[in-house]
């Protein structure tokens, strides 16, 4: 009996290694993550310039989508006072990012999933890492959707469906709720380089991949995570419409679509295509676009908050930027305090 | 029927399980380090791969305008370099090639085809300016003693994944698991250029790392993401830190290269 209790002690201890180090094999992704990077500085300061779509390779239904939409009037649309940003939007904001392992009750050292959270504008994303069963396709679509994640060495890969009808950017670019999202996680130090690869058969001719790394900070982000009792969408704004217009244009009524004229970007190209995400199509550009003349005069240094990137000092004198804000801008939206 | 002694059990299964989940890492890394960089490789990154512009494409698909420096901490210094700056001086002069060195050429729109030019010495090749960028695993001390040049001197090293069940009892294999381990590159040595093509600069102090990581399973669905970090003590205020997406091809059916140009 006294060996037997041995050999099982001796089986549990081999158990508890190897399991040990199943959950070892995890990369501690837990921190408060800060963005250090500054792609697109202007999606993330008075966000994008209306009817600026170059780069998102929206195919014609997506086009015609966002030729017509009117981002300024939003509030006109009362659903979209709750609509909180889905996950792939953690490369453009600019908050911090809070990531959380959830521990087996019984376990805490068995990681089952990863939070995300940390953002005002958000829903937290629950990443699965436990084998979770997907749920059927006709199950409620949510701004967060359902995000199962398996570890392919120390990169955590993931696949997001389920999630609601949103946009890509604050300008309107559409995202439709058949779209999945593909997301790795790698972190090397103190660095998180996050990769979103976002798949969209109704809007999208091609995967429209977007990048962004952090760095850990100490402390946890001030923001408050939104709850269900966050949003009260009952209000209807004063001087605005009664709440239930679309925020929309007619076909080819868009005042802003020849805003992208000032960095000589014809409107057939600010609209965004499949073809102007690949280098080829600088050919096309070369047929078309001129560089513009004189100095730059808006949007043309870093925005304000982000260390360092102030423009110093002053342009040759006749010429320099006058302000650091350009033009008023339509598609600025403010979601969520962002 | 006798049980087995316990100690001599719980011996053998605590050796097994060290062997196993802990006692690999250092073998593989031994049996790496006595690998050649091209068998060590814990991922397959050879192949021909294009650059997707989802991001600041305003900067790169197109030569912005005089002044448009939004994004990069510039110093003031720099921004008087910008400000200045003669596109056709520089063009009459011959160095079109100076918005393609290290620094730049990941943010250029490009193709890449990387292939190993030997044992130690992964070859990236670009049809955007037709640079070579050759990543040096064993540098010799020639090639470390070369001039300055647009591409540098790039030292490389591979960053294998060692632990965890994808491992155990097998040292990293090339082709094998897609993404179990990344490319971490130093690059110093290159003459001064530019990391726009409107002028901005980066100085021959730049000092250059990267991360290339390579995820996706499936080969027509591969990503390669370069984390690019930048620290110039004369044109950078911090750090520039950039990611860079490319997709793999199947082929080098859009291979097309170009030379180098300031005008576009």
């Amino acid at each position: 009996m006294r060996a037997l209790r041995s050999s099982l002690a001796a089986i549990t201890g081999f158990a508890l290694l190897t399991f040990a180090s199943s959950a070892l094999a995890q990369v501690d992704l837990s921190g408060n993550w800060r963005p250090i990077d500054s792609p697109d500085q202007l999606n993330q300061a008075e966000g994008p310039a209306p009817v600026s779509y170059v780069g998102i390779p929206l195919n014609q239904q997506g086009r015609q989508m966002a030729a017509t939409a009117d981002p300024s009037a939003e509030q006109e649309e009362l659903y979209r006072q709750c609509v909180t940003w889905q996950v792939n939007y953690f490369v453009e904001g600019p908050f911090n990012i809070q990531i959380s392992p959830v521990g087996d009750p019984l376990d805490s050292n068995d990681v089952q999933a990863w939070t995300l959270s940390g953002t005002p504008d958000r829903q937290r994303e629950v990443i699965w890492v436990n084998g979770h069963p997907q749920p059927p396709p006709t199950a409620l679509h949510t701004y967060a959707g359902f995000a199962s994640g398996h570890w392919d060495g120390d990169t955590l890969s993931v696949h997001i469906t389920h999630l609601k009808d949103n946009w890509l950017l604050r300008n309107d670019a559409p995202e439709s709720n058949q779209a999945t999202v593909d997301m790795f996680l790698n972190r090397e130090a103190d660095l998180l380089t996050m990769l979103f690869i976002v798949h969209d058969p109704v809007y999208l001719g091609a995967p429209y991949p977007r990048a962004r790394t952090f760095r850990l900070v100490a402390g946890s982000p001030t923001y408050s995570i939104p709850s269900a009792n966050d949003c009260m969408p009952a209000e209807v704004i004063e001087g605005l419409s009664d709440g239930y217009h679309a925020a929309r244009y007619l076909p080819g009524k868009n005042p802003d679509l020849h805003y992208m004229g000032r960095y000589n970007i014809a409107p057939d190209v600010a609209l965004g295509a499949t073809q102007e995400i690949y280098p080829a199509f600088q050919k096309v550009l070369d047929k078309q676009y001129t560089i513009p003349q004189g100095y730059c005069q808006a949007d043309c240094c870093a925005a304000e908050g982000l260390r360092g990137t102030q423009c110093p000092g002053s342009a040759p004198a006749g010429e320099g930027p006058r302000a650091a804000s350009g033009p008023a801008r339509a598609g600025s939206r403010q979601k969520g305090g962002q | 029927m006798s049980n087995p002694p316990a100690g001599t059990l719980l011996a053998t299964l605590t050796l097994l399980a060290a062997s196993c989940a802990w006692g690999q890492a250092p073998g593989a890394a031994a049996d790496a380090a006595a690998m050649s960089a091209r068998d060590s490789a814990p991922v397959d990154m050879t192949g021909y791969f294009v650059s997707i512009i989802t991001q600041d494409w305003l900067y790169r698909m197109v030569v912005p305008q005089r002044g448009q420096y939004a994004g990069i901490p510039i110093t003031l210094r720099a921004r008087q370099f910008a400000d200045a700056w003669n596109r056709s001086a520089d063009e009459a002069a011959g160095k079109q090639c100076e918005a393609y060195g290290a620094a730049a050429i990941m943010r250029i729109p490009t193709h890449l085809h990387i292939s190993w030019q030997d044992d130690e010495t992964l070859k990236v090749q670009t049809d955007a300016g037709m640079q070579v960028r050759l990543l040096l695993f064993k540098p010799t001390a020639g090639q470390m003693r070369a001039p300055p040049s647009w591409q540098g001197i790039s030292v490389a090293q591979w960053m294998p994944y060692l632990e965890g069940p994808g491992f155990v009892g097998a040292a990293p294999r090339r082709g094998v698991r897609a993404h179990a381990g990344w490319l971490q590159v130093s690059t110093t040595d290159m003459l001064a250029g530019l990391l726009r093509k409107n002028g901005v600069p980066y100085s021959a102090q730049t000092h250059m790392s990267e991360n290339w990581v390579l995820n996706g399973e499936q080969q027509q669905a591969q990503w390669l993401t370069v984390t690019t970090t930048l620290n110039d003590p004369e044109y950078l205020q911090v750090p520039y830190v950039l990611n860079s997406i490319f997709q793999r091809q199947a082929d080098a059916a859009q291979w097309d290269p170009a030379p180098c140009s300031l005008s576009h």
